[in-house]
């Protein structure tokens, strides 16, 4: 679809920078009006529209946090179980909270929840062949808790319930699913609020 | 939120050197940090004409594994004149920061459509009147209930919401003729006219077979950064609305809603 291409043609950050600079370079010069133009992805689209996209990020997600959810729950232990669910930042940030989790002797109640899955770009072919879906997606805290080795709730005092976080996802090393890279806290502008 | 009311160290961003996403100022929270609430939620407010984000970090210093690094990093320790008791959280081995970082909310250049390209709109929907079928020699009403859309999301770095709105609709009728409109078009209901009436979105099928009727909308766009006003982007996008297909027949047999004589105003009357 010609769609998914046109709208798929964004500027990485450091072609930003560049394109920035040359804006800056040429004084007084403005660019013409921007007409749509088409980048051809560098090889097939894992996904044939922004839905199935979408679902597979959902899918990819929720494992994720099963995932997540158990190995807290067993106190961050044997936390390499998260490797087949999590890539990069997204598992470097998991396996530090399991480390975290032994060193001080928490373990975490309950499951989290999460909702309100939102498409912000599906971008195939984004680096070296790799497809990278970003959403956006609200957790739920409020059945969880984390306690210390006398039972004792850690958790902040005033814990946000329900937090809005942008996910990322890619099929690294060019593997037909996606799975979590990325996980990061997003502006709340009262879009998890129920 | 009372961490609002802490700032301490302000960090001015030159926007032009490096643009960074605002929600991404800094290292991603480790899952620990997260699930124990020490993960701020970065919040943009409008100051004087200034993009302002601002967020408060709340750490166990004795706790996780933390949630340092650039930008999100722990924050000097920072006195609170209202509930937070700096003295006692430090004693307790918490404590508290605020990181609060100023850009410019002009942005540096001219945003094109490609700037936007990461904001999916919604595509307004590709309706049919009669629902599904098709009489040949009638009309057959098509509107669509596309309609202005706010996205938010992270343009050139910075917050940003993006508005579409829809300005022209194509309607290809898969007979070999399409029709370009500037008016979404109407159900005959809303239009008070009875049906298989025309309307400037109808079209007449001259021969029975299946059709696919396709809809592109075509959008205008504007970005709008907190505390400025909307800026047309120039050109348009055009983005493929869902493809309809539907069965023409020679009406021998039309189900109508009662005959004639009970609903005199029923399609044939």
């Amino acid at each position: 679809m010609p769609y998914l291409v046109r709208m798929r043609t964004i500027l990485r950050p450091a072609a930003a920078a560049l394109v920035l600079f040359a804006a800056l370079a040429a004084t007084g010069c403005t660019p013409g009006p921007a007409k749509p133009h088409t980048l051809a992805p560098s090889s097939t689209p894992l996904f044939a529209s922004d839905e199935e996209a979408l679902a597979a990020a959902e899918e990819a997600y929720a494992a994720y946090q099963t995932t997540e959810d158990q190995i807290f729950a067993e106190g961050g232990v044997e936390g390499e179980r998260i490797r087949p669910v999590a890539v990069r930042e997204a598992r470097k940030a998991a396996i530090n909270g399991f480390r975290s989790f032994m060193k001080n002797g928490y373990r975490a109640t309950g499951l989290t929840r999460f909702d309100t899955f939102e498409l912000q770009e599906y971008e195939p072919g984004a680096s070296d062949g790799e497809d990278v879906v970003s959403v956006y997606v609200c957790l739920d805290f409020s059945q969880t808790d984390v306690l210390d080795s006398n039972g004792r709730s850690v958790v902040t005092p005033g814990r946000a319930l329900r937090q809005p976080f942008q996910l990322r996802f890619d099929n690294a090393a060019g593997a037909d699913k996606i799975v979590l890279s990325s996980r990061e806290p997003w502006t709340d502008s009262g879009q998890c609020v129920i | 939120m009372r961490y609002l009311a802490l700032g301490r160290v302000a960090l001015i961003v030159a926007l032009l050197a490096a643009p960074t996403p605002a929600s991404t100022a800094g290292a991603p929270c480790n899952a620990d940090s997260i699930r124990l609430g020490q993960c701020p939620s970065p919040t943009t407010s409008i100051t004087n004409g200034g993009v302002q984000l601002r967020a408060g970090v709340e750490t166990r210093s004795n706790g996780s594994g933390g949630n340092g690094g650039p930008g999100w990093g722990r924050g000097d320790a920072a006195p609170d004149p209202g509930a937070w008791n700096e003295e006692q959280a430090r004693a307790n081995g918490n404590y508290r920061g605020v990181y609060e970082v100023v850009s410019p909310a002009t942005p540096p250049r001219v945003v094109t459509l490609n700037d936007i390209a990461n904001f999916a709109p919604a595509v307004g929907g590709n309706h049919m009147e009669p629902n599904g079928w098709i009489v040949v020699g009638l009309d057959t009403n098509f509107y669509s209930d596309a309609a202005p859309r706010v996205v938010e999301g992270s343009l050139l770095g910075q917050p940003a919401a993006v508005r579409f709105t829809p300005v022209a609709w194509r309607w290809i009728y898969g007979d070999g003729t399409s029709k370009f409109s500037t008016s979404p078009g109407a159900s005959w209901a809303s239009l008070n006219l009875r049906e298989f009436d025309p309307t400037p979105t109808s079209h007449v099928f001259a021969a029975p077979g299946s059709y696919a009727i396709d809809l592109t909308v075509e959008y205008s766009a504007e970005y709008q950064f907190a505390g400025t006003g909307w800026v047309a982007i120039a050109g348009t996008i055009e983005l493929p609305a869902n493809r309809i297909v539907a069965t023409a027949s020679d009406a021998n047999t039309v189900l109508v809603n009662r005959d004639c004589r009970q609903n005199p105003g029923g399609p044939g009357c």
